[in-house]
């Protein structure tokens, strides 16, 4: 039996619990092949993710309030891109948050873009938003890849998913 | 469209079947339980349909100091079934929080769950909140033989209490209440630390009596967390003794109001009585915030009835304002009622009762008159939970009084909910430890309702067809039908409150249509009330009250994970053949010139500067010399000839100059729905055709459909209003539309000036 020494992340925040319903974070990936780029939407619940950020240690009060290029904007991004990326077979893609939008019926669309991404045969994504803030917490991705569409599926105990692309 | 055909033949094409036939339209009978004399084939109670009864005395203590529950009760229950019970039943759901409960033993883990020390802290929380029995004595004070498995725990009367018996027993209990903000929980209490006060919102607080019926026997399941309460109905007579300055709101009518409210709360109360446009303060902010300063020493004893309900719930703080305002129904009036600390303005004064007093309208009109004297919405920070008469409900400002517009629209939408819950299942019984949808997903479906006749345009999250694609698009293996346990179900929100809510609305705008929806609904409603309906009285109803055979909609929406993908998988365009040779050769004349030219051809042209034919013309013949569009004489006559044997009907028909359009939809997503089928027309106007899902019934993965129209047609779409849930919009469409993906559009929009730039511009025009 192997020991492993386990390192804690030690941000002390204020737990909170949220009773609703949701728990799913979708992440929608187009591959822009024109421009070589990863075109990401990340879609949560706007609370969600307050309450995950302030979990953390982060007073984000409301996301629509943080001025881009700020520092929680920055501290924001920084958990957001531990919690999702991708590497495929060629390289390992690297991501920035280039926008939030947050609409009226509690939704936030987080925009995530990584430029100079190759062609490539197979991707691994990371999409564990949120999961350590709940463990019922379930990531769904889609990725374009031309004109077809491939689907994975993330749980607290399954945080990555590799994707084969079948028509190249 | 590219293909154009000239039809030369009109013939019958007969139905055929595919090898291996999924039948969609399969009747649901092998999947419902056989009607009874207890449930009938029609969906509703049958001649000998029974439910038990529980009344309950209770008398109990909240403990603001040690924050305890203290509680006795008397429990007399009648058995109306016909059977003699050896055994009875009771839910204790405070276990759920005990320290050996088997919820914390069944989640999931791996290391990653550990990632920080508030993961570590949150896993290895200890609370004892489970219920302390202290003993369970018969009315003459002997006592009774029970055991406790988990949360449930069984009573052991000396003889099985016969049909049409009652059993009266006693119960004494505590337990500490959990601090909802660390433990979570559907009711518990919020700690304000600044001025050492508590907001109490206590529920599921006592021994509750299990349901026994003709479906489960005793429904004695336990409870893990998410599966709800399946609760009889009694009558209910609760004394609460709290602090002095405490308030409370509580399920059921207050009886001892001369003792605990002052004459001018009393007063402002009968104001309220008679308030229909908006509420009356019988505590205001001023009042709420001074009676928090201080802590009086002494107790009141709050004293509420309720009648024909299924539970209890109250909340209690020094901290409530409180306001009313009266709703009439047609036979009686309700008074709405909103319980709330000052965090919760100016949201809550402004809007709390007044959206009840909404809800209750419009769910009143959808289903039966509001039956209880009062509706209360109370204030609790994050949570929505439902009881009867009374909700805890979240939304709360920020603490400088500012508000985002979702926090508005949050808290609007969860009070919907929640006071809708009174309909389902706090009258319409439903049992929610076995199926979270039957009250959810109807409860949903009728706050979709509500919040569109609040706000035009208010942004509703679940209803609307086009918002549960996300859901039901993709890998299927973390999706459940929406026929599954409570217990048991992956994406509990979207599976239970989203999808069962959006195929109701897809059945009232789509499927039936909303009069025949409407009166099946309510049908439903009305002979569930204040009984215990299963999924099958639902489907039953629902088909039995509007002649509209629902089968294949239960069965591949309810029982299925399939999702909703209909493509226009081709167009072939016909024109009919005339037979006159005039028009045809014209016709083919046209034809011809449109068509693609091979770049060989064109080049040749030019490259090759005179052919041998061209050189030489004794080398054509009549082949060469022939003009394929000439007309001869015979043809001409062939025409007559034809004319002549032709009915003057059919002679118009010939040129009546219809187009066909052979459509050819391919069903990727495995759900069969109606075609919804949008024709723009070259001259640029539209229609819209409707095409039932029956169609579908011999063949559900390709068909084919010909629609004959006089107007040429510029451009197909499928379901041109979004009201089938189809996950997949870029094969609707013929010729085929390309769509941005919402990264692209805000791209776009971040590229465009922003406001401030616009006005720099303007004031350099000046």
């Amino acid at each position: 039996m192997v020991r492993y020494i386990l390192i804690l992340f030690l941000a002390l925040g204020v737990r909170d619990i949220s009773a609703h319903q949701f728990h799913v974070a979708l992440a929608k990936t187009v591959y822009n092949e024109k421009d070589k780029a990863m075109e990401v939407t990340l879609e949560a619940e706007a609370h969600d993710i307050e309450h995950w950020l302030e979990d953390k240690g982060i007073k984000a009060g409301h996301l629509e309030m943080i001025e881009r290029n700020s520092d929680l904007w920055k501290k924001m991004s920084k958990e957001i891109l531990a919690n999702f990326g991708a590497t495929t077979d060629k390289q390992k893609l690297v991501f920035y948050v280039v926008g939030i939008e947050v609409v009226r019926d509690g939704r936030v669309f987080i925009y995530v873009y990584a430029e100079r991404v190759e062609p490539f045969n197979e991707i691994t994504w990371t999409f564990s938003l949120l999961m350590d803030h709940d463990d019922s917490q379930q990531n769904k991705l889609e990725m374009k890849w031309k004109s077809k569409k491939y689907y994975a599926v993330f749980l607290h105990t399954k945080r990555t998913a590799t994707i084969k692309i079948k028509d190249k | 469209m590219k293909l154009v055909y000239t039809l030369l033949f009109l013939s019958c094409s007969g139905l055929f079947w595919a090898q291996e036939w999924d039948d969609k339209f399969k009747q649901i009978d092998n999947l419902l339980p056989t009607p009874n004399v207890y449930r009938t084939a029609s969906g509703a109670p049958g001649h000998q349909y029974y439910q038990q009864k529980a009344d309950y005395k209770i008398k109990l203590e909240l403990d603001d100091e040690q924050q305890i529950i203290r509680g006795e009760e008397v429990i007399t229950y009648t058995n109306n079934s016909p059977d003699p019970l050896e055994y009875l039943w009771l839910q204790l759901d405070q276990n759920v929080r005990a320290q050996h409960s088997h919820s914390k033993l069944i989640s999931v883990d791996n290391m990653a769950s550990f990632k920080g020390i508030n993961n570590l802290e949150r896993k290895m929380f200890e609370f004892d909140g489970g219920f302390k029995i202290e003993w369970i004595k018969s009315m003459n004070n002997e006592d009774l033989n029970y055991a406790i498995n988990q949360t449930m725990l069984r009573i052991d009367p000396k003889t099985p209490l016969k049909p049409g018996g009652t059993l009266t027993f006693k119960v004494k209990w505590w337990y500490n209440i959990n601090d909802r903000m660390k433990v979570g929980g559907r009711s518990g209490y919020e700690y304000f630390e600044e001025e050492d006060n508590y907001l109490y919102t206590i529920a599921q607080f006592f021994p509750r009596m299990c349901v026994y019926d003709d479906v489960n026997g005793w429904q004695n399941k336990q409870f893990l967390g998410r599966g709800e309460f399946t609760l009889p109905f009694g009558d209910y007579e609760v004394e609460i003794t709290v602090p002095a300055d405490h308030v409370v709101a509580a399920t059921g009518e207050l009886q001892n109001a001369s003792s605990v409210l002052t004459s001018q709360q009393r007063e402002r109360l009968k104001k309220a009585a008679e308030a229909y446009d908006k509420p009356v303060f019988i505590i205001t902010d001023k009042e709420a915030e001074e009676n928090e300063k201080g802590k009086a020493s002494g107790k009141k004893k709050w004293i509420f009835k309720a009648q024909n309900v299924r539970d209890f719930a109250f909340a209690s703080s020094r901290k409530f304002i409180w306001d009313a305002m009266t709703v009439k129904q047609e036979n009686k009036n309700v008074l709405a009622m909103s319980f709330y600390p000052k965090e919760g303005n100016p949201l809550w004064e402004k809007y709390s009762t007044r959206i009840v007093a909404h809800t209750l309208n419009v769910y009143s009109n959808y289903t039966f008159d509001y039956p209880y004297p009062v509706a209360i919405s109370v204030h609790s920070r994050h949570i929505g939970m439902e009881y009867p008469m009374i909700c805890f409900n979240g939304g709360r400002p920020e603490p400088d009084g500012t508000y985002s517009e979702r926090v508005k629209y949050g808290m609007l939408t969860v009070i919907i909910h929640e006071v809708g819950h009174n309909y389902f299942p706090m009258i319409v019984n439903s049992d929610e430890r076995q199926w979270t949808w039957m009250d959810e997903g109807l409860n949903t479906f009728l706050q979709y309702l509500t919040e569109q006749e609040w706000e035009r345009g208010y942004p509703s999250r679940r209803g609307p067809a086009h918002k549960i694609t996300d859901y039901m698009a993709g890998d299927k293996s973390t999706l459940s039908p929406i026929m599954t346990n409570s217990e048991s179900i992956w994406q509990f929100g979207n599976n239970a409150y989203g999808k069962p809510a959006t195929a109701l609305n897809i059945l009232r705008e789509t499927i039936m249509g909303r009069e025949l929806f409407d009166y099946a609904f309510k049908t439903y409603a009305r002979r569930w009330m204040f009984k215990h309906p299963t999924p099958a009285d639902f489907f039953r109803t629902m088909e039995d009250a509007s002649a509209v055979d629902l089968d294949w909609f239960w069965r591949g929406w309810f029982f299925t994970t399939d999702h909703v993908d209909i493509g226009i998988s081709n167009v072939k365009w016909y024109t009919l053949n005339t037979e006159n040779p005039e028009v045809e050769s014209e016709w083919r004349r046209t034809h011809d010139q449109q068509q693609d030219v091979h770049v060989g051809d064109i080049r040749n042209q030019s490259d090759i500067e005179e052919t041998q034919t061209e050189k030489y013309p004794e080398l054509n013949d009549f082949y060469n010399l022939k003009d394929p569009y000439a007309i001869s004489p015979l043809d001409t006559e062939e025409y007559n000839e034809l004319l002549s044997q032709l009915t003057p009907e059919q002679e118009k028909l010939l040129n009546s100059n219809l187009n066909f359009y052979e459509l050819e939809f391919e069903n990727i997503g495995g759900l069969v729905m109606p075609l919804i089928l949008q024709l723009n027309y070259t001259d640029g106007t539209s229609e819209v055709r409707y095409i039932p899902a029956e169609i579908w019934r011999f063949k559900s993965d390709v068909i084919t459909k010909v629609f004959i129209i006089e107007k040429e047609v510029k451009h197909f779409r499928l379901d041109p209003f979004l009201e089938t849930a189809d996950t997949e919009l870029s094969n609707n469409s013929w010729p085929r539309e390309v769509r941005q993906s919402r990264f692209q559009l805000f791209r776009e929009k971040q590229l465009q000036e922003n406001e401030m730039q616009r006005d720099k511009r303007a004031k350099e025009m000046k």
